[in-house]
């Protein structure tokens, strides 16, 4: 477990010095605008599928596009090269670079010669490289690592900057940022005026006209790929589409999902090398980096990760990406993407940072191609398992149900013992429960033994449903679901509760696809029959509901009482909102306080809020959603667990949303989230109540 | 999308990223807006490759104002001008876009190099939406072009702490002057 140990050694050291300074800024930055560009557009959500065919059919033909983009550019004059990893790709550009009889490299900002750690390379060859991004420049000077995809030095102060610059013009450059940017600007236009060789990289590759597009915004890209005698491009092959409609689609999905621009300033699409000044006798070399990509077409699961266009939008919206900054959540390949490239590019060991992901979802959701990274990270640490072992605590919290049916079994005594702190103390150093972490209460008598009693006949059912429990209503919270069954019964539904497991998903969540895979199976099994009868899956917990809708159909590819066990589910509050615009049951309050919603993460992919806000406000509820876009923490279990990775990254992610709360006029939080429950009551120190806590029903009057 | 809401469109989304928009009604108002900021501006003015009409129209116009540099110069000489002055093939209402063909790279100096590019835009040439330049882009492209550039405003970083910037390498004042 050394991976893990040292990433623990590096998230304590985080913890105790602070978020990156300026990041959660940036990532905020880059949400809002992104909200702001989607609401502007007519259709997001069909732009959004659009872009994910164009991915997937670009994906399907990738070798077939190869071979017609690499046609065409070399009819357009182009020299094309395919570079099958890193070292071939550096030595390619090297020999370019001494053929010409240049030093000198301008070079725009690109993800994929970082990849291959092209700078350091030919440095190494006796050349000189200068990044011509600010950022990347910034960056450069200060020998480190991007902190962030579109802001790789928000982590510098603007007098960190100065000194920078100021060493490098061996004179004092102003504090001012004029000053800073007239220097860079001056500075910059000598290397751009000079530069013997402009390399760039390339966000699209067109094959139909064997051309390259790239996007920047401060117009360093247009001047390395222009001005140069020759111009060295480096493109991943999953960047190649077919044609330029689809190009210019990714462009603008590119600029939305990153920054919020409708598009990014200057979009340079080039097609072969342009004379300079009537001067024809100019190069373009485009070398096309394979450099793993091509085992992860053939896998299964990975090949959705070259779907990947580089945005950075999944950061920007990752809770704790935004504590422990690219550095640590990262390699090269910062972020939750990150890791799968950095899984399958630069080796297994350097992925360990997936277990810093907490499995909220949020950036598929976020993701404009809506590729499924959630389950590519679940991937990674199930091979990282293989490799290591389970971190022990994780081992231990996917023994969750066990351990719930046990406690409730031996309520209250099991309460009590889970309320003493020697035995809490105990509990932590064996199986990594942090002797802090707020554990709800276990009742003796389950839902599951409860239901007969609250269960009744309903002549002519309206609709016939069957509720899933999942842990919390079953163990903890039996009379959540008690209020559920008794409203719906009230509107005419007949509620059955056959047999059933929790759904499983903190075993996705830790990578134990086995055993995921079992639940998956199992609870399909036990619920198939009654989907078949056209009953529909009421279930109340949001993490449950989103199993069933969106990993169950995914675990079981092509399983179709998978697919069909999706359809079906639905949630609680999404039926009881039609009950009751139907008029068959009427919505009450049994307080009027001010209600301040919490949406769970794995919420936001079903509802989101729009139930809970449409039932509230029926019954007179003044109520708000408190928010900030990102989970909360606690991510089920994971702020459960002892240590670094666990319950302090969790109140960490947690401490910005509390005092959100804090500060607002809200008199209850109202979630549908049990664990987010535990988490906010405790970080906020506020009442937190689910939706069936304060709603009650009676038959309209 | 009618003609007044396109350009309406257009204008708005323009500004909001920064650029400037000069409405004229010809060629020659669109001159004599060329020489005012040229005299401000008191340095060279690059011209990118465009039809002798309006070669013509600039030199005549620029005579005793400012020294004229290009088409086609080398890079340096447009590296020392104070303006660039385009003609963009389309302007996208959608993104609030110009579009530029370039048939050579100086031309893409033109909007790059110089603190003020100026683009004279005929209203007609305005288009809805981003994928109705496709058509026009390709036409572009097997007609000898080289490259196109799609510009939505000014350079721009936020890369310092956030703080947004305009005006890095490339231009810091982008102005259309757009001919209804």
């Amino acid at each position: 477990m050394t991976v893990h140990r040292e990433l623990e050694g590096r998230v304590r050291e985080l913890l105790r010095t602070g978020p990156v300074r300026g990041l959660y800024a940036a990532m905020m930055r880059g949400l809002r605008g992104r909200a702001k560009a989607i609401v502007e557009m007519e259709d997001y959500e069909a732009f959004r599928s659009e872009a994910r065919r164009i991915k997937e059919r670009s994906i399907a033909r990738l070798q077939e596009l190869v071979d017609i983009f690499s046609k065409n550019a070399e009819e357009r004059g182009a020299r094309v090269y395919y570079a099958r990893d890193g070292e071939e790709a550096v030595e390619i550009v090297a020999r370019i670079v001494r053929n010409a009889g240049a030093r000198l490299v301008a070079k725009s900002k690109s993800l994929t010669s970082e990849e291959i750690f092209l700078n350091e390379r030919l440095e190494a060859r006796g050349l000189e490289v200068v990044e011509t991004d600010l950022g990347e420049r910034i960056i450069q000077l200060a020998h480190e690592r991007p902190s962030h995809l579109v802001f790789p030095a928000i982590h510098k102060t603007t007098e960190d900057v100065r000194s920078l610059f100021s060493a490098e013009a061996h004179r004092e450059i102003g504090g001012d940022l004029q000053e800073i940017m007239g220097y860079i600007r001056q500075r910059l236009r000598e290397v751009f005026l000079n530069a013997d060789v402009g390399f760039n990289g390339a966000n699209v590759g067109i094959a139909e006209l064997g051309a390259v597009v790239l996007e920047t915004n401060e117009g360093n890209g247009r001047m390395t790929s222009s001005i140069p005698r020759i111009q060295i491009v480096l493109i991943g092959v999953e960047k190649i589409v077919e044609k330029l409609e689809e190009a210019l689609m990714l462009a603008r999905a590119h600029a939305v999902a990153a920054t919020g621009q409708r598009l990014t300033t200057y979009v340079s699409i080039m097609a072969g090398r342009s004379p300079m000044a009537g001067d024809a006798s100019r190069e373009m070399h485009i070398i096309l980096l394979d450099n793993g990509r091509g085992r992860m077409l053939g896998d299964e699961v990975f090949r959705e990760a070259l779907y990947c266009i580089r945005c950075g939008a999944c950061m920007n919206i990752c809770a704790p990406y935004s504590v422990t900054g690219g550095h640590v959540f990262g390699h090269i390949y910062p972020g939750p993407i990150g890791i799968p490239w950095t899984a399958n590019i630069h080796g297994l060991d350097k992925a360990a940072f997936a277990h810093l992901c907490i499995s909220c979802g949020l950036c598929k959701e976020v993701c404009p191609i809506s590729i499924n990274i959630p389950l590519m990270i679940s991937r990674v640490k199930a091979l990282l398992a293989e490799r290591y072992g389970y971190p022990y605590a994780d081992r231990s919290m996917m023994m969750y149900e066990r351990f719930g049916r046990v406690a409730s079994q031996l309520a209250p005594l099991s309460n009590w013992a889970l309320k003493s702190r020697a035995i809490r103390i105990l509990l932590e150093k064996i199986v990594g429960l942090d002797r802090d972490a707020p554990i709800p209460e276990f009742r003796r008598e389950t839902f599951l033994k409860r239901f007969s009693r609250v269960r009744e006949e309903v002549s002519n059912p309206q609709s016939k449903v069957v509720l899933f429990l999942d842990f919390f209503a079953n163990y903890c919270r039996p009379e959540i679901a008690e209020n559920l069954v008794r409203a719906l019964q009230l509107a005419g539904v007949a509620v059955e509760l056959p047999p059933q497991l929790t759904s499983g998903y903190p075993t996705i969540s830790y990578g134990n696809w086995e055993e995921a895979k079992r639940y998956a199976a199992r609870n399909i099994e036990l619920l198939s029959s009654y989907v078949e009868q056209g009953y529909s899956i009421v279930s109340i917990e949001p993490t449950a509901t989103y199993a069933l809708k969106h990993v169950y159909p995914y675990l079981l590819r092509g399983d179709r009482r998978a697919e069909a066990l999706s359809q079906a589910t639905m949630e609680a509050l999404q039926l009881l909102r039609r009950l009751v615009d139907e008029g068959l049951i009427a919505v009450k309050a049994r307080t009027m306080k001010r209600c301040g919603i919490h949406i769970p993460c794995h919420q936001r992919p079903l509802s989101g809020a729009e139930n809970v806000l449409a039932l509230m406000r029926a019954a007179g509820l003044e109520t708000s959603i408190i928010e900030d876009g990102m989970c909360c923490g606690m991510a089920g279990t994971f702020g459960m667990k002892h240590g670094p990775i666990g319950r302090g990254l969790s109140r960490a992610m947690g401490a910005r949303l509390f005092e959100l709360f804090k500060s607002s006029v809200v008199e209850v939080i109202v979630t549908e989230s049990s664990v987010c429950t535990l988490h906010i009551k405790e970080g906020a120190e506020m009442e937190v109540l689910h939706p069936l806590d304060i709603l009650y029903f009676e038959k309209p009057s | 999308m009618p003609t007044d809401m396109l350009v309406a469109r257009f204008i708005e989304r323009f500004k909001e990223q920064g650029g400037f928009v000069e409405l004229v009604d010809s060629w020659d108002e669109a001159l004599d807006s060329i020489a005012r900021e040229a005299r401000a501006a008191a340095a060279p003015v690059a011209v990118a490759t465009c039809g002798e009409e309006h070669l013509e129209g600039i030199r005549a116009r620029l005579g005793g104002v400012s020294r004229l540099v290009g088409p086609r110069a080398p890079p340096i000489e447009i590296s020392r001008c104070g303006i660039g002055v385009t003609f963009p093939i389309a302007g996208i209402a959608e993104t609030g876009s110009i579009l530029e063909l370039n048939y050579d790279d100086s031309d893409r100096l033109v909007s790059t190099l110089p603190p003020i590019h100026i683009a004279y835009l005929e209203s007609r040439r305005l288009v809805g939406r981003l994928l109705e330049v496709a058509p026009i882009l390709k036409q572009g492209l097997e007609r000898g072009a080289f490259s196109a550039t799609i510009i939505s405003g000014p350079s721009r970083t936020a890369d310092i702490e956030l703080r947004q910037v305009i005006g890095v390498h490339g231009p810091h004042v982008v102005k259309i002057l757009l001919e209804v």
